[in-house]
C-alpha cells in the first residue's frame, strides 16, 4: 500500500464529506417551511414577533454564505449546537446514541461473514448438489425479503409467541453497566458484569441476526461464484496431487484467493448495511442514532436531524474507505 | 422462456400488475372505511375469522384484505416510476456518454461516481421526512439515487457497441450522431438494459415499503403495505396477521420479480451474473 495512494484516496474523502456536508445544509435550507415556525407553531400564545426573534438567536435570518461558514466550523471543532426539541447540546446526544449503532453495525458484520463465507463455500464445494440448491434457494429468498419485516417476524416468533428474547432496546434497565466504551457487550466484560453480558447479547441477536441476513445472502453468492472460478485453476489441482488435505486446499489455497471480488462486493454493500440498520433501529427501539434521526424528523427538530445526518454519512464513507484500503493490501496487484 | 421460476416469476408480476389496475373492482370492502363492529376480527381459517375479512380486519375495522389489494397500487406506482425515470435518465446520459466520449463523457461519469458514493437511504430518509410524504415526492427521491446505475451499464454496453460495423455503416452513410445513437445503438443495449429495469424494480419496492414504514413514504390515507406493517406492529402481541399479510404481499412481488430478472438475465445476457 503506497503512501501516494492512501494520500489521494483520503483527498477524495474529504472532498465528499465537504459535499455531504453542503448537500444536507442546502437540503435543509431549501425545502419548503421554516423551521421555526413549523416549530413554535403549535405552542400557545406564539406571535409572529416571538417566531422572528427565535429565527434571530439562532441565525436563521444571516445570508445563506454566512449560515455554511457557521455551520461548517461548527463540524470541524464539534460544536454542533443545541437540540431544538430536547434543549441539549447535539453533540452530548450523538455521543450517547453513537455506541449503540456501532455495536450493532459491528456484530450484523460479524454475523453476516459467519453466515455467509462457509454458506458460499459449501455451495461451491458441493455444486449443483441438493444442499447447493437449498442454500441458494434459502439465499435467494433472504435477498427478498423486506428486513424491517423479517424483523417484526422474528419479534413475533422468538419473543412473542416463544418468548426466548427481548424484542425492544440494548439491555434491560437493572442490567446496565458501567458506561466505559457505550459498547454494552464491552462494558460489562470490562466490569466482570456477567449477568450485564448475557443480557446485552440475547438482546443483539434478533437485531443483529435481521441486519446481517440480507447483507450474508451477498457475501455468499459472491464467495460461491468466485470459489467456483478459482477451484478450477491449476494451482488446486496442483496442491490436490501433492497430497494436501482438502479442507486445507479449500480454505487456505482457494478461499484466500476468492477473497478479493468479497471484499470489493463487501465494500460496496457495507454501506447499506449501515443504512438498513437505520429503519432496523426503529423496529427494535434500538437506541441508536437511526432511532434519533427518525425521532428528530418527527419532532422538525433541525439541528438534530442534520448533525445526525452528517455522522451518518461520515460512518458510510469511511467504511467504503478502509475497505477500499484492506482491498489494495490483501491484492497487491490493485494500484490507483 | 424455458426457464420454469421465470415463467412463475412473470406470471405472478402480471397477476400483481392487474390487482394494481382492476383494485376497485376486485376488493370486498372500501379499503379506508373502518367498521367498528367488527374490529381486529382474525383471518377466516382462524378460529373466530369471518368470511366477511379474508385476512382479518385491523384496529379500526377495517378490511386486511382489500387493504392489501389496494396497496398494490402504491407499491407499483412509486416501483415503476422510479424504474421509468430513472432508467430513462440513466439510459439516455449513459447513451450519450458512451457514443459521444471526450469531456461529456469525464463529467457524467464523474456525477455518477459521486451520486453512487453517497448514503443514498439516509438522504432519502431526511428528504423525505422533510418534504413530508407523498407519491411524487417519494419517486423522484428514488429515482436520484436509481440513475447512475443504468447510466453505468449502459455507457459500457454503448462503448462497445460504437466500434461495432453497423455503426460504422451508418456513419458511412451520412446519418448524424443523433440517429444513430437512438435507431440503431439503443436497439442493440435493450436487452441488458430490461434486465437491470427488472432488477431495480424489486429494489425501488423495497425502498418505498422501507420509506412507508417509516412513515416518510406513501402519505398515511393511501393504503399501503409498508404502512400497514408499522401500523400492525403495535398489535404484534395480539393480532399478527395485521404485520404478516402486506409483508407477505411486499415478499411475493418482489422475489417473483428477481426470479423474473434473473432469468430474464440468464436468457439474455450471462455477463452480467454477478
Amino acid at each position: 500500500m503506497s503512501f501516494e495512494f492512501v494520500f489521494k484516496r483520503f483527498i477524495q474523502l474529504v472532498i465528499l464529506m465537504f459535499v455531504i456536508a453542503l448537500t444536507v445544509f442546502a437540503v435543509l435550507r431549501l425545502t419548503p417551511g421554516d423551521p421555526v415556525a413549523m416549530m413554535m407553531g403549535q405552542e400557545e400564545g406564539v406571535t409572529q414577533a416571538d417566531i422572528e426573534r427565535k429565527r434571530v438567536a439562532l441565525g436563521l435570518d444571516d445570508p445563506l454564505p454566512v449560515q455554511f461558514g457557521r455551520f461548517m466550523a461548527g463540524l470541524v471543532t464539534g460544536d454542533m449546537g443545541t437540540s431544538l426539541s430536547s434543549n441539549r447540546p447535539v453533540r452530548a446526544m450523538l455521543n450517547e446514541r453513537f455506541p449503540a449503532t456501532l455495536e450493532l453495525t459491528l456484530v450484523a458484520l460479524l454475523v453476516s461473514f459467519g453466515l455467509g463465507v462457509p454458506i458460499g463455500v459449501i455451495a461451491a464445494v458441493r455444486q449443483n448438489s441438493w444442499a447447493d440448491r437449498a442454500i441458494m434457494g434459502v439465499n435467494f429468498l433472504g435477498l427478498s425479503l423486506p428486513s424491517f419485516w423479517q424483523g417484526i417476524m422474528l419479534i413475533l416468533f422468538f419473543s412473542v409467541t416463544l418468548g426466548w428474547l427481548p424484542s425492544l432496546g440494548r439491555i434491560s434497565y437493572e442490567n446496565t453497566p458501567l458506561r466505559i466504551t457505550g459498547l454494552m457487550t464491552i462494558d460489562a466484560l470490562l466490569t466482570f458484569n456477567w449477568a450485564a453480558f448475557a443480557d446485552a447479547l440475547r438482546h443483539l441477536v434478533l437485531p443483529a441476526l435481521t441486519a446481517g441476513t440480507a447483507y450474508s445472502a451477498v457475501i455468499a453468492r459472491v464467495v460461491r461464484s468466485s470459489m467456483l472460478e478459482v477451484l478450477q485453476q491449476d494451482y488446486i489441482r496442483t496442491a490436490r496431487s501433492k497430497g494436501l488435505r482438502y479442507g486445507r486446499i479449500i480454505y487456505v489455497h482457494a478461499l484466500r484467493n476468492a477473497m478479493i471480488p468479497m471484499i470489493t462486493v463487501a465494500g460496496l454493500e457495507a454501506g447499506s448495511l449501515l443504512s438498513g440498520s437505520v429503519v432496523l433501529e426503529t423496529v427494535f427501539s434500538w437506541p441508536g442514532l437511526g432511532r434519533l434521526l427518525v425521532d428528530g424528523i418527527y419532532a422538525r427538530d433541525y439541528s438534530l436531524v442534520q448533525s445526525t445526518v452528517i455522522v451518518l454519512c461520515v460512518m458510510y464513507v469511511l467504511i467504503s474507505f478502509f475497505v477500499d484500503l484492506c482491498y489494495s493490501v490483501i491484492d497487491p496487484r490493485i494500484r490507483w | 422462456m424455458r426457464n420454469p421460476w421465470a415463467a412463475c416469476g412473470l406470471i405472478v408480476v402480471s397477476v400483481y400488475l392487474l390487482v394494481a389496475l382492476l383494485a376497485p373492482l376486485l376488493a370486498p370492502h372500501d379499503p379506508t372505511q373502518g367498521n367498528l363492529r367488527s374490529r381486529l376480527k382474525p383471518p377466516v381459517w382462524l378460529e373466530a375469522g369471518t368470511t366477511q375479512n379474508l385476512l382479518g380486519s385491523d384496529q379500526l375495522g377495517r378490511d386486511v384484505f382489500s387493504q392489501v389489494l389496494y396497496g398494490t397500487r402504491a407499491s407499483m406506482r412509486v416501483g415503476v416510476g422510479v424504474v421509468l425515470i430513472s432508467g430513462l435518465i440513466g439510459g439516455l446520459l449513459g447513451l450519450f456518454a458512451g457514443y459521444l466520449g471526450g469531456r461529456t463523457d469525464d463529467v457524467l461519469s464523474r456525477a455518477a461516481d459521486w451520486t453512487l458514493a453517497f448514503p443514498f437511504l439516509i438522504l432519502a430518509i431526511m428528504l423525505m421526512g422533510l418534504l413530508g410524504p407523498g407519491i411524487t415526492n417519494l419517486t423522484l427521491v428514488l429515482s436520484l439515487a436509481g440513475w447512475p446505475h443504468f447510466f453505468r451499464l449502459v455507457r459500457s454496453e454503448v462503448m462497445v457497441e460504437r466500434n461495432k460495423a453497423y455503426v460504422e455503416a451508418a456513419q458511412a452513410l451520412g446519418r448524424g450522431s443523433l440517429p444513430i445513437m437512438v435507431s440503431e445503438i439503443a436497439r442493440n443495449v435493450m436487452h441488458t438494459f430490461m434486465v437491470l429495469a427488472t432488477i431495480r424494480l424489486g429494489i425501488a419496492i423495497l425502498s418505498e415499503a422501507s420509506l412507508s414504514y417509516l412513515g416518510f413514504g406513501v402519505p398515511p390515507q393511501i393504503p399501503a403495505w409498508g404502512s400497514m406493517i408499522a401500523m400492525g406492529q403495535h398489535y404484534v402481541d395480539s393480532a399478527w396477521w395485521l404485520s404478516a399479510v402486506p409483508g407477505m404481499a411486499i415478499l411475493v412481488l418482489v422475489l417473483s420479480v428477481n426470479l423474473l430478472g434473473e432469468g430474464l438475465r440468464d436468457a439474455l445476457d450471462p455477463r452480467l451474473r454477478a
